[in-house]
């Protein structure tokens, strides 16, 4: 586990990643073997976060875009990580980032750990690469936080936020907590979720995290499931839907694009 | 990663020594072992031949379903509203989500948890949630559930996940002339066991065919039969024997067996025993008191699970039927500890009638199962040197 002040977001070193800042150490990474085991490594820090490429084809801040503008007002450099937890996942790791930019499976999967929302009004937008949306509670005391967020707006403290960090980190925010959860692949069926809580000082994590794996739970349960069918020789997926699904569909693009002449 | 060489026929031993081509052992050692192996029989094997799937008293009901596992194909068997059972992928069609979890009852339609889409138990899909507006354009009719071939005989629910089988009955062949005289739907199944063992499926259906061991494997809890006289026949690519019970002053040496007898057997069947297979990997066994079956099911190259379920005369009260897993092995199983070594060959078989293993082998390179849909060459029949322990 990392210190609360060094919050190094790790993505995984996959050889078609290779032209992107996303491109860095599969383990995760300490103060030690960042510097034993990334010599030449390119670094990056924003909002607190450290990022580092092996072999970045584009600055950081080319390739963070503008994913800040979507993400509100949150400046997670302003609160201290107040829990970390691994969720053992048995599926391939792009099937969690599917299920996270898929906003259709909020009404059902989610019908009662995210009831609290108003799917309706989602939305939601593309940052290059990245995906940043936002829903309101339905109502303002649902968000009702033991220990709020100070710096947040009144639209933030009123709402849920799910954004991705391109490939692999979901982040979540809300009135009490500042969440990523990158998932972390360690095999072809296999994944790690890696869940990284921030609140304000001396906020009590457990809720927090009950909270949060409540729906990713869910999530995994699902990713599960359609793992459990992916190797049948009659799997195929059918039509998506027209709005809520489309980002699914561009994450799929993005992730191609960047394994053209590898795979393909 | 080792490599692994498989002893060829000439290579140490004489063709006498070693016997004539009918008993000589085909399959290569990694077939007991390898990753390679286990991966192919899931895709070529079990995904394109008929696979005992479940029991129809797992469906009594209209609306009741039973999701279970067929290699790497999932399966969904659902009792209609005009009792016949029906197998489909157990795929929702719109994002391949396992749409049923577990057995259960529905009154209504089976939902997919994930996007709500539904489905009527014949499959056809009836409901997707805001389909205004997300589906504008879709026709239910096309994205139904996929039916799978699916038979029922003997009590015994059989799927084909090929979607390219033969018929059932054409699979069958004559193989209920060799069952005996048992009225499967008189019986009441009264135990289900479920057995995790660890080896090689094969090796346990190799076993089930093997004559030979009797005497010796089995000298105390079969040593009541004739095994002299014991009669096997190739049905097909299934098997069958019978037995009698040896005779002490003209008579069938008593045994008690715990049961009481089937009631409508004839008295011919009194002192028989049966062994059968249904290719490829259902044994089963009957005699005056109880009808078996227990299917081998690979779990891993080197694991397996038999499930075995035994019926009598509903006339009995022993015990009501439930599922019950141990993790105790039947006795016999170490012999499949020695075969992942690079040294590992089968030598003779007994000849005539004793041939039962080689058999089965031949019947696994035969196998038009084993015929690959992509054109690739039968590597069943001629496997790589290379292999992958496990």
């Amino acid at each position: 586990m990392l210190s609360t002040d060094r919050r190094h977001v790790v993505l995984p070193a996959h050889a078609y990643f290779a032209r992107s800042w996303f491109d860095v150490e599969q383990t995760q990474v300490t103060e030690t073997t960042w510097h034993r085991g990334s010599a030449g490594a390119h670094t990056a820090s924003w909002q607190g976060m450290d990022f580092f490429s092996q072999r970045p084809s584009e600055s950081f801040e080319q390739a963070l875009g503008a994913l800040p503008s979507g993400m509100g007002s949150f400046r997670p450099s302003l609160l201290a990580e107040v829990a970390a937890v691994d969720l053992d996942g048995r599926f391939n790791w792009k099937l969690f980032i599917e299920n996270h930019v898929d906003v259709l499976h909020l009404w059902y999967l989610h019908d009662s750990t995210l009831a609290g929302f108003d799917h309706t009004q989602f939305r939601h937008q593309q940052f290059g690469p990245h995906w940043a949306s936002y829903e309101p509670a339905v109502r303002a005391d649902a968000m009702a936080a033991a220990t709020p967020i100070r710096h947040i707006d009144d639209r933030d403290r009123n709402g849920l936020g799910a954004h991705l960090l391109f490939p692999d980190t979901p982040m979540a925010t809300s009135s009490g907590f500042f969440a990523t959860y990158r998932a972390r692949p360690v095999a072809p069926d296999h994944t790690v979720v890696e869940l990284r809580v921030f609140a304000e000082p001396g906020a009590e994590p457990e809720p927090l995290v009950a909270d949060i794996t409540a729906f990713i739970r869910e999530d995994i349960h699902a990713c599960e499931r359609i793992q459990e069918v992916v190797r049948s020789r009659h799997f195929e997926v059918g039509p998506l839907a027209a709005i809520h699904e489309a980002p699914v569909v561009t994450f799929q693009q993005n992730l191609l694009a960047l394994m053209s002449g590898a795979i393909l | 990663m080792t490599a692994t060489n498989f002893p060829s026929s000439s290579s140490s031993q004489s063709q006498d020594s070693r016997g004539t081509d009918d008993t000589q052992y085909l399959l290569p050692p990694e077939a007991y072992y390898s990753g390679e192996w286990y991966e192919r029989e899931q895709r070529e094997l079990f995904a394109t031949t008929w696979n005992l799937a479940a029991y129809e008293s797992d469906l009594p009901e209209p609306g009741d379903y039973v999701p279970v596992t067929i290699g790497l194909e999932p399966v969904l068997l659902v009792r209609g509203d005009d009792q016949q059972i029906n197998g489909f992928v157990n795929m929702c069609r719109h994002r391949g989500m396992a749409l049923m979890g577990e057995a259960g009852h529905t009154d209504g339609n089976l939902r997919c948890f994930y996007h709500g889409w539904e489905f009527g138990t014949s499959g056809v899909l009836r409901r997707v949630p805001q389909r205004v507006g997300q589906f504008s354009s879709i026709d239910l009719d096309e994205w139904g559930l996929i039916p799978l071939s699916t038979a029922v005989w003997d009590g015994m629910i059989f799927v084909n996940p090929s979607g390219t089988a033969p018929p059932f009955e054409e699979w069958l062949g004559d193989y209920p002339d060799y069952r005996g005289p048992f009225d499967v739907a008189q019986l009441e199944e009264v135990m289900r066991l479920r057995v995790p063992i660890g080896c090689n499926w094969k090796l346990y259906i190799e076993n089930h065919i093997d004559v030979l061991h009797l005497w010796y494997l089995h000298s105390e809890t079969l040593g009541m039969y004739d095994h002299a006289n014991f009669m096997h026949h190739k049905v097909g690519m299934h098997w069958a024997s019978d037995e009698r019970l040896r005779k002490e002053d003209g008579e069938p040496i008593a045994r008690d067996r715990g049961l009481p007898p089937i009631t409508h057997l004839p008295d011919a069947e009194r002192d028989v025993l049966r062994a059968n297979l249904l290719f490829p990997n259902v044994p089963t066994s009957s005699s005056e008191n109880l009808f078996m079956t227990y299917q081998v099911v690979p779990t891993g190259p080197t694991t397996s699970s038999t499930t075995s379920t035994t019926s009598t005369t509903t006339t009995t009260t022993t015990t009501t039927s439930t599922t019950t897993t141990t993790t105790l092995p039947p006795a016999g199983y170490d012999y499949c500890n020695t075969l992942p070594t690079t040294y590992y060959t089968a030598g003779g078989f007994g000849p005539g009638n004793w041939s039962a293993q080689h058999y089965s082998n031949r019947n696994l390179n035969d196998s038009p199962t084993n015929a690959t849909e992509t054109g690739l060459p039968n590597v069943l029949a001629e496997p790589k040197d290379s292999t992958s322990a496990s």
